[in-house]
C-alpha cells in the first residue's frame, strides 16, 4: 500500500511504524532484545525482497506480524537456541514461585498461549483477527487465550485480570 | 495484575539506535539487490520440475544450489527457503507455510516434505534488463515470465515461489548436487496419493486423494497423453499448478482446461524430484470423459 513512497521513504516509514511492534513481538519468543532485533531486521529485509503489495495498513501489519511469528518460531527452533538456556532462565526454572513480573511470566508461557496473549492484550487484536493472522480457528485461539490467561492467574501474585 | 501492567512492561522494550541503523542499512542493501534481478532466460513454468526437492529426514542439513535449504530438526522435517524460511506463508495458505511448525510436527523422520518454486527468469549475467518482480499469480504458483533471449540452460533464474518467496534456482540444480540427489533417492518410495479423473459441469478434473495423511507435494507436473495401439502422444494441456496440503482422505480437484476429442488418454502425474509417477487412464467418448 505504501508503494507510492519512494524507496528511502518507504524504508523510513516501515522502520518508524513497525520497529517497536515487531521487536516487542519477537522478544516474547526470544526473551532477548538482541535476538528480537535480529529477527525484526530479517522481517524487514523479507518485506523489501518480496516487494509485497498490501491492500491496507491492516493487511500490512498483519503480514508483518505473521512473518515475525514465523521467523521467531524458526529462531527458537534453531539448534543453537535449543542447546542453550540463559542463566537467568535456568535459575528461574529451578524454583517454582509466584512472580510479580508480568512480562517474564508471559514470555514463560507456552509459545502458542504467549503469542495470543500478546496479540490480544498488547496489540489489541480480537480473537477473530488473531485467528486470521495465525491461520487458526477462532475456537483454537479462544482456547489458547483462556488457557494462557488462566496460567497467568496461577503464576502471578495477585492473579491476572483483564482490566 | 492487569493487561495494563503487561502493556506497560512491553512498552519498556525499545529497539536500540543500532537496530535502526542496521535495519535501514540491510533494507537498503536488499532494495539494491532486488533491482539487479532482470528478465532472463526461459520460462520455468515447471521450475518445480528442476527444483522441487525432497529430502528424507536424516538429521542432516542440505543446502542445495537452488537456494532451498532442507533441515531436519528434532526428528521433524522442515523446509526452509533461504530467503524467507517459514515466513513464506502469508495470511492465506501457502506451501511453505504448510511446513510450518504444526505440519512439520506431523512429519517424522523418514518422511518427506516438499518445497518448490516456480518463477521468472533472471539473466545469467544478472546485469541487463529490467527488474523482474514476479508476483505469485496464485498462491500456489508463481507467474512465470516467458522471456525471449536465448540464455544457456544453466542460466540462473530468480524464482518467486508461492507467496512472493524469492529464492534463486538454477535450471538444473538436481544434476550436480550429489548430496541432494541422495536425499531424493531415499524418498523415492514415498507414494502418498492417488489420482483419478472425473468430469463435472462439463470439465475434466484430476482428483488427488491423500491416502497417507502426509503432505501432498506441490511440485506436481501433469502430462496428458493420448494413446492408442501402445503409442502415446503428449497433449499440451494447461493444468493449474497445484499447491495445497490435502488432508488425509480428502481430495483436491484440479481442473484440466482442455477439450478432448474422442479417444483414450491418461494423465501422468509426475512428482518432481521423485522417481514416481501416478497415472490415470481414461477415455473420451462423445466429448465426455469415461473413467
Amino acid at each position: 500500500m505504501e508503494c507510492s513512497l519512494a524507496g528511502n521513504e518507504y524504508i523510513k516509514y516501515i522502520l518508524d511504524t513497525y520497529s517497536k511492534m515487531i521487536v516487542r513481538l519477537a522478544f516474547t519468543y526470544t526473551k532477548s532484545l538482541c535476538d528480537a532485533e535480529d529477527i525484526a531486521q530479517d522481517v524487514f529485509v523479507s518485506l523489501i525482497e518480496k516487494n509485497k503489495k498490501f491492500e491496507s495498513p491492516e493487511h500490512e501489519k498483519a503480514w508483518l506480524i505473521r512473518v515475525t511469528v514465523n521467523k521467531s518460531k524458526n529462531f527458537v527452533k534453531s539448534s543453537w537456541v535449543k542447546k542453550t538456556v540463559p542463566i537467568e532462565e535456568a535459575e528461574t526454572k529451578a524454583v517454582e514461585h509466584k512472580s510479580d513480573d508480568i512480562l517474564a511470566e508471559v514470555v514463560a508461557l507456552p509459545e502458542k498461549y504467549r503469542t495470543v496473549i500478546h496479540l490480544f492484550y498488547y496489540e489489541g487484536y480480537s480473537i477473530k483477527e488473531i485467528a486470521k493472522i495465525l491461520g487458526k480457528t477462532t475456537g483454537t485461539v479462544g482456547t489458547w487465550l483462556a488457557r494462557g490467561r488462566q496460567m497467568l492467574k496461577d503464576r502471578l501474585e495477585g492473579g491476572f485480570e483483564d482490566d | 495484575m492487569t493487561k495494563n501492567d503487561y502493556i506497560s512492561a512491553v512498552d519498556k522494550i525499545e529497539p536500540s539506535a543500532e537496530f535502526y541503523e542496521k535495519a535501514e542499512r540491510r533494507m537498503r542493501e536488499a532494495q539494491r539487490a532486488k533491482t539487479k534481478y532482470v528478465n532472463g532466460a526461459m520460462a520455468l513454468k515447471w521450475a518445480t520440475a528442476a527444483c522441487a526437492l525432497v529430502v528424507a529426514v536424516t538429521g542432516v542439513t542440505l543446502v542445495v544450489s537452488n537456494g532451498y535449504k532442507f533441515t531436519a530438526m528434532n526428528d521433524k522435517a522442515a523446509v526452509y527457503d533461504d530467503a524467507c524460511s517459514l515466513e513464506a506463508g502469508n495470511e492465506e495458505n501457502s506451501v511453505v507455510e504448510d511446513v510450518k511448525e504444526e505440519t512439520a510436527a506431523e512429519t517424522t523422520a523418514g518422511q518427506t516434505v516438499f518445497g518448490y518454486s516456480g518463477g521468472s527468469a533472471k539473466g545469467a549475467d544478472g546485469e541487463k534488463g529490467t527488474p523482474a518482480t514476479t508476483e505469485a499469480a496464485k498462491e500456489d504458483t508463481a507467474d512465470v515470465t516467458p522471456v525471449e533471449n536465448d540464455a544457456p540452460a544453466t542460466t540462473t533464474v530468480a524464482a518467486t515461489a508461492m507467496h512472493e518467496t524469492t529464492t534463486e534456482v538454477v535450471a538444473n540444480p538436481c544434476s550436480d548436487d550429489d548430496e541432494m540427489m541422495g536425499g531424493i533417492t531415499a524418498t523415492s518410495a514415498y507414494v502418498p496419493v492417488e489420482a483419478e479423473i472425473i468430469t463435472k459441469n462439463g470439465k475434466a478434473y484430476i482428483l488427488i486423494t491423500n491416502k497417507s495423511g502426509k503432505l501432498i507435494t506441490t511440485g506436481l507436473d501433469y502430462e496428458l497423453y493420448s494413446f492408442s495401439d501402445g503409442n502415446r502422444e503428449r497433449i499440451e494441456v494447461a493444468v493449474d499448478e497445484l499447491a495445497a496440503e490435502v488432508p488425509d482422505g480428502k481430495t483436491l480437484e484440479i481442473p484440466v482446461d482442455v477439450k478432448l476429442g474422442d479417444g483414450k488418454y491418461y494423465v501422468k502425474k509426475y512428482f518432481s524430484g521423485l522417481d514416481y509417477t501416478a497415472e490415470c487412464k481414461f477415455a473420451v467418448k462423445d466429448g465426455k470423459i469415461v473413467i
